[in-house]
């Protein structure tokens, strides 16, 4: 009769048990990788500061140019601000004669990036910030330039943010100069695709793109990037395009994460 | 006992200095030092180890991706059990040309089961995979191999032995 050794009994059922867990116990296996995240993120922060300071060191020169731009648009934003504080002294002037009830603004949690996923088929950050600081599954990651990604999983101090570049990711956006709707998904270039656009409307190199009204997880209006290319295929009804993000997550340290209570 | 120490120790080290690599380089030089790891435990060390550095291995990646987990587990261990049936018909370990050739087939191997395993459940373009994913991470794997091969065999004969 067929006999099987122990020794080859325990190899198969080692892989038995590897394709359960891939096809059967996915929920089962979020409390072991949070632990897993958790147990690493001290390690990865000492491993990995001096790489971030020697980058630093390395990108000195490309650092003191971009500030010194930074500082002459700083002081022309400046002015511009005072401009537009003048105009939303008369926005909330006119909401007042209109009776308009005034929009809830969220709470915010600022985080620190303390690692990354080293693999290339995901686009994820761990950050330095869990539950114990108010945060869920789901809640919209931002920088002060734009759209992040959203919390995927949340331990009791650290928690993982899946970037807007992560192929499993995806945003309802629009176009801000035409106001065409479509949806953002991750790729694996590093770069944003925004599908079901309509072939009537004209789209332009550079247009910036938004979220929509329409997302479940990010409030209205936050910038998601820019237009770099555009994708008409004779075979499909709607066209695509490839989105560069604002935020240039790859050099990221800090972000923000909206506290938006999810469903 | 010290031998499955010194293995956990290497594996961690070894995925550290992945995502410091990936910290610095990006996506265009990552190599999958946690693949040479295994290709060598497994000629070393015999399939026991490599199935439990595999399996060790697998479950540091798959808690730091988002993707499915058990993705990782179940290609290292693939990939552990052909080096089993590879080994057999090899001999001459220490040849440059068979490091080299070595670490370009399973490199591959892994991101092909990779790519298998996570077009069960998401909805992956070939053409990104190849030229985004196979070609950096195999390129940098395999020049990297020579090097890391050598230094797991001086590892090997100080901490592991």
């Amino acid at each position: 009769m067929f006999r099987i050794s122990s020794k080859k009994a325990t190899y198969l059922l080692i892989v038995i048990l590897a394709f359960f867990v891939l096809f059967f116990a996915q929920g089962a296996s979020s409390g072991l990788r949070m632990g897993v995240v958790s147990a690493f993120s001290l390690p990865i922060k000492i491993v990995t500061f001096p790489f971030k300071e020697i980058k630093k060191i390395w990108f000195y020169r490309k650092t003191f140019d971009e500030s010194k731009s930074l500082k002459e648009e700083f002081q022309t934003l400046r002015r511009r601000l005072f401009e537009q504080e003048e105009v939303l002294k008369e926005n909330s002037r006119f909401k007042k004669l209109l009776d308009f009830q005034s929009t809830s603004v969220f709470s915010s949690v600022a985080a620190s990036v303390v690692g990354r996923d080293p693999s290339n088929w995901n686009a994820v950050i761990i950050i330095d910030r869990g539950s114990e600081d108010g945060l869920e599954q789901g809640m919209p990651v931002i920088s002060p330039l734009g759209v992040v990604g959203r919390i995927l999983e949340v331990g009791s101090h650290i928690s993982k943010v899946m970037l807007l570049t992560d192929p499993s990711f995806s945003v309802a956006a629009v176009v801000q100069r035409n106001r065409e709707q479509g949806l953002i998904s991750g790729t694996l270039q590093g770069v944003c695709r925004m599908q079901y656009l309509s072939p009537k409307t004209r789209f332009n190199i550079g247009d910036p793109v938004i979220t929509s009204n329409l997302s479940s997880f990010f409030p209205e209006g936050l910038l998601v990037g820019k237009i770099v290319a555009i994708e008409d295929s004779t075979s499909s009804p709607t066209i695509e395009c490839l989105v560069e993000p604002v935020v240039i997550l790859s050099q990221m340290e800090e972000v923000i994460v909206l506290k938006i209570p999810q469903e | 006992m010290r031998k499955i120490f010194g293995i956990i120790f290497f594996s961690i080290f070894l995925f550290l200095i992945e995502i410091a690599l990936f910290q610095i380089f990006g996506l265009w030089f990552k190599p999958n030092l946690l693949v040479i790891f295994i290709i060598f435990v497994n000629l070393r060390f015999g399939l026991r180890y490599g199935v439990f550095v595999s399996l060790f291995c697998g479950i540091l990646a798959d808690s730091f991706s988002a993707g499915i987990f058990g993705v990782h587990i179940i290609s290292f261990i693939i990939c552990s059990y052909i080096l089993a049936i590879v080994k057999k018909y090899f001999l001459q370990f220490d040849a440059l040309s068979f490091k080299l050739v070595i670490a370009f087939v399973f490199s591959s191997l892994f991101v092909l089961l990779m790519y298998f395993f996570n077009a069960m459940f998401l909805k992956i373009n070939f053409s990104g995979v190849f030229t985004f994913i196979f070609l950096p991470e195999v390129a940098a794997t395999v020049a990297v191999s020579p090097l890391c091969f050598d230094w797991f065999k001086k590892c090997d004969s100080k901490l592991l032995n």
